[in-house]
This record gives C-alpha cells, structure tokens and sequence, in this order.
C-alpha cells in the first residue's frame, strides 16, 4: 500500500471534524510531521512488511514446521491482538485450562475466543464452530473470532458463511464479515488504531520474530557454551568421563537448572512416601492421621510465577505433615499413649508404639530431604565451593556437556580467568558478548534472556567457574553482586558459580548478606568418599580420557593411582599418548616411581602453558618459552627456600617484568595459585599471595632446587637447610626429604647421592622409599641393607615386609618377596611371630570382620591363579606355608589351612612344591600343619616315597604336635 | 525375572506387571484378612513405593544418558555382573523394580522363591 493509500484509508476511517483535521493528520504523521519517534506512515510500513514476512514464514512454516505456531502465538500474534481488540486480558487458552479445545486464545472477562488458523479452507472454521456449539462453550464465551493468517486472504462463498450462521443460531452471535479476520482485515484493525496503539502495535511486531528488531537469543547465545567446554577439554581442565558422581551435587544441580522438570521428581517421590501405611497404623491406635499432600494442589501452567505458587503450596502442606507428625515425637514403647488418642486404640498402640516412633523419625528426614529440594528448586543463584582439586570443573563441564545442553537449557559459561583479562565491568561483558550493540542496555539483555527462556519453560543459565580465578577480584566481587541484582529481577535468569571454599568466604563473603541472600544456595562439595568400585570407574575413565591401554599398567600400579587422585592425573599426562608425540608408545608401568611422573607432569605443564600463553591475545608480543615459565617457578621456590617459609610467597617476589609469564601460570591453575591472605589487622585490605596449587608437587619443586641450587653453592647451606628442618623449623622436611632421596638415587646425580647417602635423612627415607625407586637404579647393596632393615623385626621391619610381599622375583629382581622368605626361613619362631603375625592382623570392613589372611589368598585366588606360571608364582606358595599357624582355630585349623586346601584343588603340584619346601624352613611352628595338610593330599603327592623317607628323617627333631601329625602322616601314606 | 542383587535387594523385571486385584486373586488371599493385607501392602509398595527404572530413565534421564545402561551405571542401579545386559532388559520388559525386601522377607533362598512365586516371575542367579 502507497502511503496515499495510507492517508486514503486513514482518512476514511479517522474522519475527524472541524479543523482538528488537519491537527490529527499532521499528528498521525501523513502530512510528514514527525510526533516523536515514529511517524504513523513508518508505523504502517513496518507492519506491512511484517506482516509480509509473517505470510512468508507461514508458508515456510506449514512446508518445513519451523516456526511453530505456539511460538508466533505467544510472541506475536497475542500481543497484537490484545490491543487491536482491545482485550487486554486475552490469554492463550492453554494456559487457562489444560487442552482447550477449539480455541487458542481467551479473554474470560470480556467472553472473547480467538481460533488463530493457518489454513484458507472454510471447513476449519466450520469444524470449529460446530465443536464450541457441540461443547457448549458458547455458555461462557459470547464472541468467537478466527484469525486466518493465510496468503492469499480467504474468500468464503456466501452460501458457507450462511452455514456458519446456522450452526451458530440461537447460541452464539457469529457474524462472518466482522468475525473472521484475515491479514487485509488485520490491517485495517490496525490502521484504525490511535497512533499511540498504532506505535505500540509497530513495536510489538518490530521485536517479534519476524520484526526487524527481533533479537534472535538463541542465536546470540548458540554455541557459546558448547565452545567454552571444549576450551576446557584442550586445556586438559575438563576430563569427560572421570567425573564420578558421589555426592549429590549433580542431583541438586539438576533440580537447580531444570526446575520444571524436577519439580514433578519431587512430587513422584511425594507419592511413594509411605504415608497411608503411616495413618493406617496411627488409625488403629486410635491417633489422628497425618495430612496427606494431594498431587492434584500441586499442578502449574507452565510458567514460573504458577511454578513457584505450586512448589509453596507443597511446602505448606510439608509444613502440616511436620506438626502433625512433632505430636507423635515423644512417643516411646512402654509409656502411655498421647491423651488425644482414642481408648479403643490402646492394646493396639501399646504393641506398635515403637514403629511409630520409627516412622515419626523416618518421616521427618524425609521432610527435610524434600525441604532442601524445594529450596534448591526456588534458589537463583547456585554457587558450589570446594577446595583446589575437587573436581568443581569437571563437575560444571560434565553438568553443561551433558545436561543443559542436551535439555537446550538456554546458557552462557564463562570462567574467572576470562573474565578477568576484559576491562569491561561484568553485565556489559556479558550483554557484549552476547548481543554486541543490538542491546543497549545490560537489563535489556536480562529482559530478553529471561522471555526468550520462559518461553522454554526453561530458565537462563549464566555459569561462572572458578570465580577465584579473577584477576581483579575486589573489583569483581563487587560487579557480581550487581549482576544477580540485576538477574534475580527477571524469574527466569539464574546463575551457577564456582569457587574455592577460602575465597568465597573472603572475597565473596559479601553476598552471604546481600538483598538476594535468600535466593543463593551455598553447596561445600564433600571430599570424595569413594570405594574400591568408584576409584575404579575414575581410574577408568583417566585412562580413557588419556588414551591409556589399560593393560599396559599393572593392577597394583592402577589400583595405587585410584587412591591418589592427585598422582593418577600426573601420571596420565606423563604416561598418555595424548599429551605425548605422535607415534609415542607407552611403555609397560609395573610400578609407580613418583619422582619420574611429577619431573615429567612438570615438562608436559610448561609445554601446555607456553601453547597456552601463546594463544592469548592482546598480550606483550613477546612469547614465552618454558625456560621463562621455569624460570618464574623458580623464583617462588627460591622465595620459599631462602626466607624458609613454604607458603604464601607475595606477589613481590616476582618482578614486573615477568608478570606475564606468572599470570599464565596461574591461568593454568595446577602449578601454581593465587590465594587471599587476610590483613592481619582486619582494618586493612586483604593481599594476595602465591602457593603451589599441591603441597606435594612443591615439595619436589623445592628438592630439586635444593640440589641445583644450594648444594652446588655449598655442602654448609645444604646441611643447614637439613639441620633446620629436623629441628622442626620447617613442617616440609619430610616430603622435601622423600624427593631428595629420589633424585639422589638418579644416575646422573651420583655425585649427590655419595654425599647425600651418608647423611641422616637419607637413612630416615630409606625403608619407605627404597621402593618407589626403579629397579634398575638399585643393586645388590639394597638388597643387602632391607635384609639388614627386617632382620631388626620392629616396626620398621614390618612396613618393610609389608611392601616386599607383592613383589614378584620375576618383575622386582632385587627387592621381592623372595627376599623376605629367605630372611624368615633363616630366623626361629618368635622371629616369625613378630614379622609375619602382626602384618596379618585381622581387617575391620564396615560390617563384619575378615581374616587379612582370607584377603590376601583372595586376592591371590583373583590375580594370580587365572594365569599362574609355576616358574614366576612359585614363590607366592612357598610364602603361603607361613601363614598356617596365623589366627589358629582349634584342631590345627587356621585361614591358611583353608586357603592351601583351595589351592591344591586348583594348582595342585605348585601348591604341594611350596608345602614341602616349607619343611626346610628355620621356623617350625607351621610344620604341624603342612604335615596335616600333606597327610589330606597324598592321593596328589608326586613322589610319595620321597616324601615318605623325608617325613620319617624329620620325625626325629619334630616336636610333639609335628611328630604326631608325621605319624599320622605315615601310618596313610601307602608303603613302598 | 528376579535376581537377588545383595543383602535384602532384589531386581524384579516384569513384562507384564501385576494389577493389585490380580496379585490378591494370584495369592489366594481371602479378602478382608491379614494375609490380603499384607500381601497388598506389598503390592502397593513394589508398585507405588519402589522407583520404577524404565519410567524413571524416560522422564528424567533419557535425555542426559543416551542408553539406559548409561543411566544405571551412573547410578548403581545394576550389580556390576548385570551392567552389561541393561539395554538388554530394557527392551524386553515393560517394568524393572529395585525392590528392597527389608523388612518384607528374609533374604535367603526361600524368600527368593516366594517372591518369585507370588509375583510369577523366574529366579535367576547373578
């Protein structure tokens, strides 16, 4: 339509009188004056063309089912149709009521419907109207329109609409010229509109979606998350599949990001409470029963404020459950009933009175469980604290990866450290980032964010991790305060943090006190508790994150990774192929040596944190090397050394220009961190210090300088350094003098080592590290020296043989369980009854008690019999005999009898071998029962005869119970 | 099928569960005792107290967990030596119940059985 058409039309329609005339064209605009923004033929414009476009996407829509009509519904066409009818209070009908059939939008108050159709055929609105009238909605509904969005405008023949009349006669006054609008007819509503309405209309449709205003959210927003989560895989921050869920941080996190979603779990577990059992028992003891919560209260529209009415109206009947249930609190088994209860009931109570007092208990955990979930459900900001390594990353990945992205949870993730390297204050980071200048204003993009996700029935996720890692964190502390300000006014925008337990408390402590700080909920992750079933699964999934054959590492090497979380993500990064060369093969891993996976976990971090630093952009053009990250770790450890003090080294100590090189270190977080260290006063401001992200890691650090560093200056510092920490200057010595011990037993630090092995500390080190040193470095003096350590057979002793039992000659040449065999077999009884008995003390599971020696022939019966090689595993049944007369029973039973006679079923000759090479040993308090279990196994025996001629030889030095069981022994074997 | 996974637990996999009219005539309860009590309290907490895992895994976790073995992994819902068979029993029967019998029944060979028994369905092993 040409804008003389517009001013035709206007004119016709408007037909104002007199002279105001003239006032009134001027001010809708068709005489080119402007009246503020917009002038009425630009309003026209821009709505014809929309509408244009909407024709468009309709047809788009019906061949491909883009656009969904829900969606133009609620983003369009109902608020259009709330001013060009003047319905204010028109609503999609489905939201009034579940499944409103034959129409799409009602104003209850005014009776109005709308049918919003797609479709030209008049036999749509013919099967409508003959269902309202079928459904006798016309009752309550006095104006039925149909709005026929269709490209050409429908044209009904008259003897059509004369049918609508007919059907409608007598109920519902339909008048098809008035009451069918097509998009012609649409615009003349809306070309008759004020200009006020008219402007408001134009901004409707200019920010729907097919407006030229439209901000397209989830484009802004496409990808951004899914990006960010990569990012963290190739930073090696996020491993997928290690995340083992043992606490109920998902759950809550679940419940916190899909509130529509787990709201109805929530009411699931309502209904399989066992409560109608509860007040059937209270029934019969004559006690009122307790309120039960009614699903059908709980029911919601799918929108938030209905969300939130439902998920309080449950609390509230919690509420009457839990005072009802606080009457019955104090009911014991053998007192009296409460005097409310009825006399009838009294035999009955007086015999169940105590299942009472257990549902009462039960019932209120649960209300409490449900309590805690409701809160979460209601909460808008969800923060999760935890100390450095704690998995806080890999838990929030895991939660975007594979939740909210695969829910389409509309989101955003950022990190501190990203944060941190943009000047700009938080909001707008945020609305740039998303929207660049579409968006004027940060509390637009709040607005926005929050329709686009209400529409969803989902809410907007703004994930922040590792709030600690910020640059400038009073500074940002302060901007996220702001940010949920802003966000808690918009019901569906919320927000999930993470941060280190010591600096949410310091640095955002603050919001504990804020306005909002009822909204927030505060998870502390628990330390991992895991079983042996859990540290499995994370070692698992380690090794297949890292690309690392699982059986390329023993069992016992995998099963001591599992136990330190800490050294098995060292390891893989040393050992995996991912962080390793193409064409790296990995070797056979027998055994964890410590000092090697940290010395190369190092070398794999600054290769990591150059590439790293490189990537940056905006930085000095200057790029870093590993010597010049070295060199910064370097400087903090020579701190550490030089004032003596482990911990907390001020920012100072690096000069200025290396700054660059210390922030991506602390980019990279596993190295080194930040961390706040209150004023001492508590009047001044807090500082912030640096540490090594683990103690451990530091304490090889600092061994190795102290050889580069102290020593080649001078054999005196070294020893001083020594001396200090032994007097307990220093709480590190012990883990400083652990790596000293494995470096100076490298190769290349010989020179060391002749120095260092004379000194005390090393001696101190020895019976506990010697064996995390590899086999190759050690030689027959090592053997020699923990012979020498178990033959004193104290404490010592017993760690020692404690470490030599699962070393197998054939894997350990030098320190093996043959070793302890020779070293005990040489000794007497009491020799064997301090070394050996105490190493079998009995194990405390959980629930019951389990012979160590039952575990230990378990373990063997699992690892060793599916692949037993007589030539290797000899030495396990030779080791066996010694455990026989450990936890004796009477009758010359024992764990061990029970285990050798489990054997010999299985390996029969092996296990006999090591019986009877037993017999040669020094000990004998364990020959009574090998001539028992010999006597059970001559069927098997090889060579009865020589066993026949060596027990009569040994009869002769027996004592009393060995002779008896010789004889018995004797008196079965055949003769010759 | 049903197989006693530990101490007082039982998996109960039902391809055609049980209405609680049904179960009582099943039993041979006489209505309006003690025994139809209680064999329909344990209907009613089979059926409505336990987690059904096949309903459970389609609202909740099926978008999450692209296979149901994924989502009983995660959640320890199977014994290690069933993990392996989960889609497989996810296809074939219509309810699956981790039923914990504490309370209910001794965990023994006989209790397997009566189970077994008063639901129709065939013990296995682990």
């Amino acid at each position: 339509m040409r804008p003389s058409e517009l001013a035709r039309v206007a004119w016709r329609n408007h037909r104002p009188p007199g002279l105001t005339r003239i006032w009134q064209l001027a001010r809708v605009g068709l005489l080119g004056v402007k009246l503020g923004a917009m002038t009425r033929s630009q309003a026209l414009a821009d709505i014809r063309q929309a509408l244009a476009r909407l024709c468009t996407e309709i047809r788009l829509d019906n061949a491909a089912g883009y656009l969904s009509q829900n969606k133009l519904l609620e983003n369009l066409i109902l608020p259009v149709l709330r001013v060009v009818l003047n319905a204010p209070g028109l609503q999609n009908a489905n939201a009034v009521t579940i499944n409103q059939a034959h129409i799409d939008l009602v104003d209850a108050k005014q009776k109005l419907a709308v049918q919003v159709t797609t479709t030209r055929e008049a036999s749509k609105i013919t099967g409508t109207l003959k269902g309202f009238i079928e459904a006798k909605k016309h009752r309550n509904i006095r104006t039925l329109k149909f709005v026929v969005f269709a490209d050409p405008s429908p044209n009904y023949r008259s003897a059509t609409t004369a049918g609508w009349k007919r059907i409608c006669r007598g109920k519902l006054a339909f008048l098809p010229a008035q009451d069918v609008i097509d998009l012609d007819g649409l615009f003349r509503l809306i070309d008759n509109l004020s200009h006020a309405k008219l402007v408001k209309v134009r901004n409707i449709i200019a920010q729907s979606v097919v407006g030229t205003e439209y901000i397209d959210v989830a484009a802004a927003i496409a990808g951004q998350a899914g990006r960010q989560v990569e990012d963290e895989k190739a930073s090696g921050k996020y491993i997928p599949d290690v995340f083992v869920e043992t606490s109920s941080a998902k759950s809550q996190a679940r419940l916190f990001l899909h509130p529509f979603l787990f709201f109805e779990r929530i009411l699931d577990r309502c209904d399989r409470r066992r409560l109608p059992l509860l007040n059937r028992l209270l029934q019969r003891c004559g006690l009122a029963p307790i309120p039960m919560p009614d699903r059908t209260r709980y029911g919601h529209d799918g929108t938030w404020a209905a969300l939130m009415a439902a998920a309080d109206r449950l609390a509230t009947d919690l509420t009457a459950i839990e005072m009802t249930v606080a009457a019955y609190a104090a009911i014991e088994h053998g007192k009296p009933p409460p005097t409310t209860a009825k006399p009838e009931g009294r035999h009955y109570y007086a015999e169940n009175a105590y299942r009472i007092k257990n549902w009462v208990d039960a019932t209120n955990e649960w209300i409490g469980e449900m309590r805690e979930e409701l809160k979460i459900l209601r909460s808008r900001v969800f923060i999760l604290t935890g100390k450095a390594g704690q998995g806080k990353t890999n838990l929030v990945c895991d939660l975007v990866e594979r939740f909210v992205l695969r829910h389409g949870i509309p989101c955003v993730y950022f990190t501190g450290l990203q944060l941190g390297r943009v000047s700009a204050d938080l909001p707008d980071h945020i609305r740039k980032t998303l929207f660049k200048d579409k968006v004027p204003a940060f509390e637009d993009a709040v607005r926005f964010l929050g329709d686009h996700a209400a529409e969803r029935k989902q809410p907007f996720v703004i994930f922040i991790e590792g709030l600690n890692e910020h640059t400038r964190l009073a500074e940002f502390s302060g901007q996220l305060e702001e940010l949920i300000k802003a966000a808690v006014r918009h019901p569906s925008i919320r927000l999930f943090l993470t941060c280190r337990s010591e600096y949410f408390e310091q640095r955002f402590g603050t919001l504990r006190h804020a306005p909002f700080a009822s909204d927030l909920h505060v998870l502390e992750s628990a330390e991992q508790r895991m079983g042996e079933d859990e540290r499995a699964r994370m070692v698992t999934g380690y090794f297949k994150f890292f690309g690392i054959n699982p059986a390329h590492v023993a069992d016992h090497a995998a099963a001591a990774l599992g136990k330190d979380t800490l050294l098995l993500r060292f390891f893989c990064e040393a050992y995996g192929p991912l962080r390793n060369p193409a064409g790296y093969q990995m070797p056979q891993i027998t055994h964890i040596y410590r000092a090697q996976i940290f010395d190369f976990y190092l070398k794999t971090k600054l290769r990591f944190a150059v590439a790293a630093r490189n990537r940056l952009p905006g930085l000095p053009t200057v790029r870093g090397t590993e010597a010049n990250l070295f060199e910064v770790i370097k400087l903090i450890v020579g701190h550490m050394v030089n004032h003596r003090k482990f911990a907390d080294v001020p920012l100072s100590a690096i000069p200025a220009d290396k700054e660059t090189d210390l922030h991506v270190l602390l980019g990279e977080d596993i190295v080194i961190r930040r961390d706040p260290v209150n004023n001492p006063t508590h009047l001044g401001p807090t500082r912030d210090v640096l540490n090594f992200t683990y103690d451990e890691f530091r304490d090889f650090l600092i061994a190795r300088y102290l050889i580069d560093h102290v020593y080649s200056q001078g054999q005196q510092a070294f020893l001083d350094f020594l001396a200090a920490g032994a007097n307990g200057a220093e709480n590190i010595s012990e883990g400083v003098k652990r790596f000293l011990f494995y470096w100076s037993r490298a190769p290349e630090n010989a020179a060391f080592w002749q120095f260092y092995s004379t000194q005390q500390a090393y001696a101190e080190s020895y019976p506990e590290e010697i064996f995390s040193i590899d086999e190759a470095h050690l030689d027959a003096n090592d053997r020699q020296q923990v012979r020498q350590i178990v033959e004193v057979g104290d404490k010592t002793a017993c760690r020692v043989a404690r470490r030599l039992i699962p070393r197998l000659p054939s894997r350990y040449p030098l320190l093996n369980l043959e070793l302890l065999i020779e070293t005990v077999a040489a000794r007497d009884d009491a020799f064997h009854a301090i070394l050996i008995e105490p190493i079998f003390s009995p194990i405390y599971d959980r629930l019951e008690r389990q012979s160590a020696v039952e575990a230990f022939c378990e373990s063997i019966e699992k690892r060793i019999l599916p692949q037993l090689n007589p030539a290797t595993h000899q030495v396990i049944f030779d080791f066996l005999p010694m455990l026989l007369p450990i936890e004796p029973k009477p009758g010359l039973e024992s764990p061990g009898m029970s285990a050798i006679r489990m054997f010999v079923a299985t390996a029969p000759a092996v296990c006999i071998n090591g019986l009877l090479r037993s017999l040669q040993y020094g000990i004998t308090r364990h020959r009574p029962y090998v001539w028992r279990l010999l006597t059970e196994f001559i069927p098997q025996l090889l060579d009865p005869a020589a066993t026949r001629t060596m027990a009569a030889a040994a009869l002769g030095t027996a004592t009393t119970a060995t002779a008896l069981e010789i004889n018995r022994f004797l008196a079965r074997i055949p003769a010759p | 099928m049903i197989i006693a996974t530990a101490m007082n637990a039982y998996l109960l996999f039902f391809k055609q569960p049980p209405s609680r009219a049904e179960f009582l005539r099943r039993t041979r309860a006489r209505p309006d005792t003690y025994a139809a009590e209680l064999m329909g309290d344990l209907h009613d907490e089979v059926f409505r107290n336990c987690v059904e895992l096949r309903r459970e895994y389609q609202r909740y976790y099926a978008v999450e967990y692209p296979r149901f073995s994924d989502f009983t992994a995660n959640f320890r819902y199977f014994p290690e030596q069933l993990q392996p068979k989960a889609d497989a029993y996810f296809a074939r029967y219509k309810v699956i119940i981790p039923f914990g019998s504490h309370g209910w029944i001794y965990q023994d060979e006989e209790g397997l059985r009566l189970l077994a028994k008063v639901f129709r369905l065939t013990p296995k092993s682990l």
